[in-house]
């Protein structure tokens, strides 16, 4: 697997590429340490943390990790059959997804918001996980699609040919090889939910519902941005997407259909 | 198969295939007859457990708690002024145990949004607090009712009765330091029109001019544009900042890098140290207006007062305990320990004399409260253009204050007429026939030369796809026929069918010039521009990186991985912010890189070439790492054999990429690029929050452009949904585009 490596110079190119990227994560985490005066503290975290009797930023913290994991795992229960059932980009349900991703979104919040108050779940962490799901299962199904259809045909046909029945084949021979897949559909999930302000904000009443981006966003207001508070509490929520990646990131780009395939 | 290094990535792979699996198990033990009916077929494949799971979440949780006697209060203010009102809802809580009250604080931007839906369904609060000068808004959109009566300001009255009770006055005051005579320059926010609003009252210039039914804006009068040219000079002679914006103003004035600044009572908490004094803004008399001569000001320097106030929700009009809360907060002094400065007189006089709350007041006696009509917020915006694009010396006063009124004028336009639905509902059933019927012909003819699929009859497959479809319907499809049917109508309180009249103001830019600045089809060039100029370094920059990070070792290739993909994991917001934050004129991290270089420092967004660039930049960095994976997972298909049969016919390696690696990588790519591009176009955080659409509305993309109609214009939602809409069928159109031009190539073997 080296040949390459002689022609593109890779670790200096590849240093000075990294250096790029991460200079304005770099920058987010100094200014989180600025103290006053100039010095290096870690004040803004307390800040952001909440000072002293108030838990608040924990269970904030709690709720996201609950409202985010069971949207994951929700979204991949939902969209691996369903994605399986199209098998293809014809299918009228992918050209509809593919469509909607089209619509801009900032309209749509109005009519969950009766959505939700009209079955009741207005206000709870239920009834955004709902919202979160539909909102992140386009994009799932269109990726496990994707992939299913670039498993080679004669493994479905095959498996058709033994008689095996439909789940069985979807069970036993579509799920492991999707299993890279689902790994990068349900951290795409998690993090579409990890993130995301606009509904949370509207639909959230409580302070001890609230999610991580809200507790964030509380140190911007309409007259000043207090960047130290902000900045440590942007570095606290992106702790857990960034351990996620990191462990997660060999898995979105191998590719181990193939391996399976020729295995 | 390689697996050693990847136990992680397995784990979490295992998980979630046992999710899938465990949610579809019945299915899986039941699934046998192919030949039976539909109904037992969709009992078979279903995934019940899905479902169930989905019902119970749906179900379990829903239980909502009813309470006794309730008063909700939602505020959006800010940490430590939220703590203050906590502290005195517990005290007033001891007094009134019968009664509870919730308070909610509503994080910022959400505020809007969050009552206008809840009002919309009935599920507002009791009372909420906001500026008195969104109450003709709110009493236009029957959101509020009259409080009973008490002594309150004009300003908060409308026919004579208080729509809302001033709790605190917030304006703009000198913050000075002690003893020390006036130093020129003066830090003043002062290309904002609420911000520089003194300089015009002491020129005698009104805000709105109304004439019968007519309003327009008083600084674009004769009388307007002469205090324009005076304050144009001060900037000239850098009398007056014109570049500082708040933060910049309170930092250099806490660093001692200036020692006068023009900023509201409200960030008093954090200037107000022992060397600090507090002066009305009629102290800058001397420094700045020329006295003496011919043209002198006639006037003084009077800021805008704006009341913090409480407002009692519809429909809760009568509900007395909410009436007692209000009451009681207009009452006491809340805010003082934080340095608010209390509305009525009386709460002052309960203030020690020591507090510098009061050195607070004193300034802002000569105040005048802010006008509450509902034009008044729509004059900020096209005021602030015009301010900053004479501040910058890219337009004269007189024509950019002609071009503020343009634009005001532009959004008092009268709603649309109503319009009669019967011709509109027929020409929509042909329409639809037309195409049931061309669709149906479609499916026949494809169907003789359809492949065969492995999941036999089409029926079984929309069962195996149930689950989603239900989710999918509810979440997307429908916000999406609700903007569809939105577009239709007025889209205000008393909403009435307009058919076609909102797409025939926006493709007609309202009557004006087809390409003035903001309209449909200039904002629709800069967004094309936008999504070809991103897609493009994301699809560049994506396979570039795949490239370099293949073949290191697997050690080495993790850690670059978790790199690239750092910019993925950080919340767009917060990278949006940040990265507007380093391209700030005086304290940003770019800026400071130049002038180490020596370079003077570039005002990135006070022109659009810079401004876009800013914008393109943000972008880049967010979207390359989707890109990045796609292409990973691109070069990771080409076969091992293929490259190395190359490899061994000699061929060098750019040879190889080209030949060998770039056609099924290009070929793999389409889908990302596909859904990249739609991402890209319909791309909000960035340019909402890096540029904002400076300069002067000019990098605005066509989704912030539909947000600012729909939130920020006061208009009718009717509009931006038809604007909604309209990119919808844009996209679209693009779409079946590409896709007739990708039919007509030979598709490639798989």
């Amino acid at each position: 697997m080296t040949p390459h490596q002689a022609f593109w110079k890779t670790p200096l190119t590849l240093l000075a590429v990294v250096a790029v990227v991460t200079v304005p994560v770099a920058w987010i985490l100094l200014e989180s340490l600025r103290g006053e005066p100039e010095t290096l503290s870690l004040s803004a975290f307390h800040v952001a943390w909440g000072n002293g009797n108030r838990p608040i930023f924990a269970l904030q913290f709690i709720n996201s990790l609950w409202i985010a994991g069971s949207t994951t795992l929700l979204c991949l229960a939902v969209a691996a059959p369903a994605a399986y059932a199209m098998r293809g980009r014809q299918h009228p349900l992918y050209v509809f997804l593919l469509r909607s991703q089209m619509f801009p979104s900032i309209l749509a919040s109005i009519p969950l918001y009766a959505l939700l108050d009209r079955i009741g779940l207005l206000g709870t962490r239920t009834g955004l996980i709902l919202a979160y799901t539909g909102t992140a299962l386009p994009f799932a199904i269109l990726q496990l699609a994707n992939a299913i259809e670039s498993i080679p045909r004669d493994l479905h046909e095959a498996a058709h040919l033994d008689g095996a029945p439909e789940s069985t084949v979807f069970r036993q021979i579509f799920l492991p090889l999707l299993r890279p897949h689902l790994v990068v559909t349900g951290l795409f999930a998690f993090m579409g939910a990890w993130n995301e302000f606009a509904l949370a904000a509207t639909f959230l009443s409580r302070e001890e519902l609230f999610t991580v981006p809200l507790r964030v966003a509380s140190f911007a207001s309409e007259y000043d941005l207090q960047l130290s508070p902000f900045a440590a509490a942007s570095i606290l929520s992106s702790a857990p997407a960034i351990a996620l990646f990191y462990f997660a990131s060999s898995a979105l780009t191998t590719n181990q259909v193939e391996g399976a395939v020729k295995g | 198969m390689i697996r050693g290094s990847r136990t992680l990535p397995t784990a979490f792979g295992r998980l979630a295939q046992a999710v899938v699996r465990c949610a579809c198990s019945p299915m899986i033990s039941r699934g046998r007859g192919r030949q039976s009916k539909w109904i037992s077929n969709l009992a078979i494949h279903f995934c019940p457990t899905s479902l169930a799971l989905l019902l119970g979440v749906a179900l379990g949780f829903g239980v909502s708690i009813a309470s006794a006697e309730r008063v909700t209060l939602w505020h959006a203010q800010t940490e430590r002024e939220a703590r203050a009102l906590e502290a005195f809802i517990a005290r007033y809580q001891r007094e009134h145990v019968d009664i509870q009250v919730e308070v909610l604080q509503v994080p910022y931007g959400g505020f809007d949004a969050r009552l206008t839906n809840a009002h919309s369904v009935g599920q507002g609060p009791h009372l909420f607090l906001d500026a008195h000068d969104r109450m003709r808004r709110y009493h236009n959109a029957q959101m509020v009712c009259p409080l009973p009566e008490r002594e309150t300001p004009a300003a908060v009255q409308i026919g004579g009765a208080p729509y809302a009770y001033p709790l605190t006055q917030k304006g703009l005051v000198l913050y000075a330091r002690r003893g020390q005579a006036l130093r020129l320059p003066i830090a003043w926010d002062s290309t904002h029109a609420y911000s520089v609003a003194a300089w015009y009252s002491a020129w005698n210039v009104p805000f709105l001019v109304r004439d019968h039914a007519a309003v327009a804006l008083g600084w674009a009068g004769v009388r307007g544009v002469a205090a324009t040219r005076e304050l144009q000079q001060l900037w000239q002679s850098n009398a007056l900042t014109h570049d500082f914006d708040a933060n910049t103003a309170k930092n250099a004035f806490r660093e001692r890098r200036i020692d006068a600044v023009v900023l509201g009572t409200w960030v008093a908490p954090d200037l107000l140290a022992e060397d600090v004094e507090v002066r009305p803004l009629s102290a800058l008399q001397t420094n700045l207006m020329r006295t003496g001569e011919g043209n002198a000001a006639p006037g003084m320097l009077r800021p805008f007062i704006t009341y913090e106030s409480v407002f009692l929700a519809h429909p809760y009009c009568e509900h007395s305990e909410a009436q007692a809360l209000a009451n009681a907060l207009a009452e006491a002094d809340v805010w003082s320990s934080v340095l608010a400065v209390p509305a009525s007189a009386a709460v002052l006089a309960t203030v020690p004399q020591s507090s510098r709350t009061r050195e607070l007041a004193a300034a802002l006696a000569n105040g005048i409260p802010m006008d509450s009509a509902s034009e008044v917020s729509l004059a900020f915006d096209p005021l602030d253009r015009a301010l900053l694009k004479i501040a910058r010396g890219a337009a004269t006063p007189e024509s950019a204050l002609r071009e503020a009124e343009r634009r005001f004028q532009d959004l008092l336009t009268p709603l649309p007429e109503a319009a009669s639905w019967p011709p509109y509902a027929a020409a929509a059933f042909i329409l639809a026939t037309g195409l049931g019927f061309y669709l149906r012909r479609k499916r026949k003819r494809t169907s003789i030369s359809g492949t065969a699929t492995a999941l036999g009859p089409p029926r079984h497959r929309w069962a195996f796809a149930s689950p989603a479809v239900v989710l999918v319907a509810a979440t997307v499809g429908l916000p999406l026929s609700y903007a569809f049917a939105l577009s239709a109508t007025s889209g205000t309180t008393d909403t009435y069918f307009v058919g076609l009249a909102n797409f025939h103001n926006i493709l007609t830019n309202r009557g004006h010039e087809l390409w003035a600045s903001g309209s449909f089809y200039r904002v629709l060039a800069i967004t094309v521009l936008w999504t070809l100029l991103n897609v493009a370094a994301h699809v560049a920059l994506g396979v570039l990186f795949a490239k370099l990070t293949r073949g290191l070792a697997p050690r080495t290739q993790t850690l670059a991985h978790a790199t690239l993909l750092l910019p993925w994991a950080i919340p767009s917001y917060v990278s949006a912010l940040a990265f507007r934050a380093m391209f700030h004129t005086q304290e940003g991290l770019i800026n400071q890189m130049l002038a180490l270089f020596g370079a003077s420092p570039v005002a990135w967004f006070a022109h659009f070439n810079t401004a876009f660039f800013a914008n393109v930049a943000t972008n880049v960095w967010l979207g390359f790492p989707f890109m990045y994976v796609a292409a990973s997972a691109a070069f990771a298909a080409v076969g091992k054999e293929t490259l190395e049969a190359a490899e061994l016919d000699g061929a060098s390696a750019w040879r190889i990429f080209w030949s060998v690696e770039w056609p099924t990588v290009q070929r793999l790519l389409r889908p990302a690029i596909a859904l990249g591009t739609l991402w890209t176009f319909n791309m909000f955080n960035v340019v909402f929050l890096v540029s904002g659409g400076e300069p002067d509305g000019e990098t605005e993309l066509l989704i912030s452009e539909a947000y600012r109609w729909a939130f920020s214009r006061g208009a009718p939602r009717g509009y931006a949904a038809a604007y909604a809409v309209l990119i919808f069928a844009l996209l679209l159109l693009l779409s079946r585009l590409t896709e007739a031009n990708d039919g007509k190539q030979p598709k490639g073997a798989a």
